[in-house]
C-alpha cells in the first residue's frame, strides 16, 4: 500500500525543519525534562504525520501538535506506561545533557516540577510561552476557567512555597518569542 | 531572582536536538500501515463473523449475553504462549489504598489501606498494591504492609539511582492488578542491576536476577526500567523509555526465563487477563491496556474512556472489559455533582470492580469505585478536607501513578 503522497512529505518535512525548535521548547517547558522532552517531541511529531491528510488546514499543523504534546504530557505525568505505543524505528539524535545549562536546579524550576501537571502546564504556557488564556485552554482542552483556576492555584503554591523570591508575573508581561 | 520569564529565556537558549525526518517519516508510514491492515483485519473478522451467524444460530444465542459483536470468544487469545496458570481460588478483594498530604506535611505520612491507617514516619515516592497489602518505596527501599507496621522488603532501587523524585520514579516498583508479585530492580552491585520479583504472600524474593544488560549507572540509556507486570510475567526495557519499540523483554516467573518481547506479546498478555481494558473503536482494533491511568471523562453522567494517545485521542468510542469483552458504559452515582472533568482507574479491586480517582481541573481527588458488569459508581472515598480551599488543598496520592499525582 502507498503511504503519504510526495506532496505531504514534502510539506511535513518543511513542517519540522521550521517548527521543531519551538515545538521543543513547548515541549521541554511542559514534561521539565531533556530526554522526555525530545521524546515527546517525536512521538507528537509522528502523530501530526499520521494525521496530516486530515488537517483542513496544513497550516494549523503546528497548533495541532503543540496540542498533542500538551496533553500528552499531561497524560505522561499520571500514567504508567501503557500508552507509550511501539513503533518500528527510532530516530536516533544524539544530545547532551542540557540540564546544568537550564539549571533544572534552581528552586524555580524544583517547585515547578512538585505542580500537578495541568497547574504545571497551564502556568508554563501562560507565561513562558505567553499564550492567551483562550490559547491554553485550547491547548490543554478545557475551559478558560479552568485554565484561570489552574494558573492562580499553582502561582499560589509558587509564591506560597518560593517566597520573595519568587517574581510573579504580571499581567502585562511582555511576550517571549516562540 | 525566580522569574518565570527568567526561565522561558533560558529554555530559548536549549540546544534544539537534531531531528531525523527520514525516520520521523518512516516511523509514520509504519502507523499508517499498521493502521490499514488493522482495518482489513477487522473486516474480515467482521464478515467471518456473518457467515458464523448464518451457519450457526446456536452459536449466536450461546454468545448473546456475551457483549459486543466483535467480542471475544471464551478466550480466542489465549496461546500456550501466553497461557495463565488457573486460579486455583477465587482472588481477594483488594483494598482501595490512597494517601493524603499536604505539601507542608511531606515527611510526615499515612497511607489508608482499606479501613486501615498505616504511618510511613516519612514522605514515600510511590505505592502500589498487592493482593495482601501495599507497597511503597522510600529512600531508596521499598517496603510492604498489610495494615500492621511496614516491613522492608528491598533495598537499593535502581529508581533511586536517576532521582526518586523523577518523572519515572513511578515505574521503579511495579505490581501487577492481581496476585502477589511485585518487582523492581535492584542496584546493590556496582557492574549490573538485578531484577527483583518479591511474593507478598510468602513474604520472600522468588527471583532475584542479574541481568547483563542492565547497567547501574546514571546513565538512563544503560539502565533498564519495568513496562508492565502480569500475573506471571514481569515486562522490562532496556534504556530509559524513548519512544521505541516496548517492551523489549518479558521475565517468565515460573521458567526463571528472559525472552525479546513485544507490545503484541505484551497486548496479548493483558487480553487473557481479565483485569483489562481494550479502548477504542472495537475489541479487534482498540488499544490493549492493563487499565491502569485509563482516563474518562464525565459527560453528562456518564463516564466516557478517552484516548489520549492516537492522532483521534479525543473520545474513545468504547472501552471493552477484557473478562467479559462487553463495553463499559460506566455512569455517576445518582444526584451525584462534581467539578471534575473526569476520572483516572488507578486500581483493580477485583476482575469486576475497579477504583477512580478524579482528575478534575484542581483534582479533588474523590474516589469511586465502579462495577464494570451494570456500570454503577459509588462515592467510595470522599475528597479530602481542605480541597475547597484551592491554594492549600492537598495532595491525595494513589497506587500506580506518579507523584505529585
Amino acid at each position: 500500500m502507498s503511504g503519504r503522497d510526495q506532496q505531504d512529505v514534502s510539506a511535513f518535512s518543511e513542517f519540522v525543519g521550521a517548527r521543531s525548535a519551538s515545538l521543543f521548547r513547548t515541549a521541554y517547558l511542559v514534561i521539565g525534562d531533556y530526554q522526555l522532552a525530545q521524546d515527546l517531541l517525536q512521538d507528537s511529531l509522528v502523530r501530526a504525520y499520521v494525521a496530516w491528510s486530515r488537517m483542513r488546514d496544513p497550516a494549523k499543523a503546528e497548533a495541532y501538535t503543540r496540542r498533542i504534546i500538551v496533553t500528552t504530557a499531561i497524560s505522561w505525568r499520571r500514567r504508567r506506561s501503557f500508552h507509550e505505543r511501539p513503533t518500528g524505528y527510532l530516530p536516533e539524535a544524539v544530545v547532551g545533557d542540557e540540564t546544568d545549562r537550564v539549571g533544572v536546579c534552581d528552586e524555580l524550576w524544583r517547585e515547578l516540577h512538585l505542580l500537578p501537571p495541568r497547574q504545571r502546564a497551564a502556568v508554563v504556557l501562560r507565561y513562558c510561552q505567553d499564550l492567551s488564556e483562550a490559547q491554553t485552554a485550547e491547548l490543554m482542552d478545557c475551559s478558560v476557567g479552568t485554565v484561570k483556576r489552574q494558573v492562580f492555584v499553582a502561582l499560589g503554591k509558587l509564591r506560597e512555597h518560593l517566597g520573595t523570591d519568587f517574581v510573579a508575573p504580571t499581567p502585562d508581561e511582555p511576550a517571549v518569542t516562540l | 531572582m525566580n522569574s518565570l520569564r527568567e526561565l522561558s529565556r533560558r529554555a530559548d537558549n536549549l540546544t534544539v536536538p537534531d531531528l531525523d525526518i527520514d525516520a520521523l517519516v518512516n516511523r509514520g508510514e509504519q502507523q499508517l500501515r499498521r493502521r490499514r491492515l488493522t482495518a482489513v483485519l477487522a473486516s474480515a473478522a467482521a464478515v467471518i463473523l456473518a457467515i458464523g451467524l448464518a451457519v450457526g444460530g446456536a452459536a449466536l444465542n450461546r454468545s448473546a449475553d456475551r457483549g459486543p459483536a466483535d467480542a471475544p470468544d471464551t478466550d480466542p487469545h489465549q496461546t500456550d504462549d501466553n497461557s495463565h496458570p488457573p486460579d486455583e481460588s477465587r482472588a481477594p478483594v483488594r483494598k482501595i489504598v490512597y494517601s493524603d498530604v499536604h505539601r507542608n506535611g511531606l515527611n510526615n505520612r499515612t497511607i489508608h489501606f482499606g479501613d486501615q491507617v498505616v504511618e510511613t514516619g516519612n514522605g514515600f515516592v510511590h505505592m502500589d498494591v498487592t493482593d495482601d497489602g501495599f507497597v511503597y518505596t522510600l529512600n531508596g527501599g521499598a517496603w510492604f504492609s498489610d495494615g500492621g507496621t511496614p516491613e522492608q522488603i528491598g533495598s537499593h532501587l535502581c529508581s533511586a539511582v536517576h532521582g526518586e523524585f523523577t518523572l519515572s520514579a513511578y515505574r521503579g516498583v511495579m505490581s501487577a492488578n492481581s496476585g502477589s508479585l511485585v518487582a523492581w530492580f535492584d542496584c546493590t552491585e556496582a557492574d549490573r542491576a538485578a531484577l527483583v520479583v518479591f511474593d507478598t504472600a510468602s513474604g520472600r524474593e522468588v527471583v532475584h536476577r542479574q541481568i547483563a544488560f542492565c547497567g547501574t549507572g546514571p546513565a538512563l540509556a544503560d539502565s533498564c526500567e519495568l513496562y508492565g507486570l502480569t500475573r506471571g510475567r514481569v515486562y522490562v526495557n532496556r534504556g530509559s523509555y524513548a519512544g521505541s519499540p516496548r517492551p523489549d523483554y518479558r521475565f517468565d516467573v515460573r521458567t526463571q526465563q528472559l525472552r525479546p518481547s513485544s507490545s503484541q506479546g505484551y497486548a496479548e498478555d493483558v487480553r487473557t487477563d481479565p483485569r483489562g481494558l481494550v479502548v477504542g473503536g472495537s475489541w479487534q482494533t482498540g488499544i490493549t491496556t492493563d487499565g491502569i491511568g485509563q482516563s474518562f471523562r464525565v459527560v453528562g453522567s456518564r463516564l466516557v474512556p478517552q484516548l489520549n494517545y492516537d492522532s483521534d485521542w479525543h473520545l474513545a468510542k468504547a472501552a471493552y472489559d477484557t473478562a467479559t469483552g462487553r463495553a463499559l458504559q460506566l455512569r455517576l452515582p445518582t444526584g451525584y455533582r462534581t467539578d471534575a472533568s473526569g476520572f483516572d482507574l488507578f486500581e483493580w479491586l477485583d476482575d469486576e470492580t475497579a477504583a477512580l480517582v478524579s482528575s478534575g481541573d484542581l483534582a479533588t481527588g474523590e474516589i469511586l469505585t465502579c462495577q464494570l458488569s451494570d456500570g454503577r459508581c459509588n462515592v467510595a472515598v470522599q475528597a479530602p478536607k481542605g480541597a475547597e480551599q484551592p491554594v492549600e488543598d492537598p495532595w491525595r496520592i494513589v497506587p500506580n501513578f506518579g507523584l505529585p499525582g
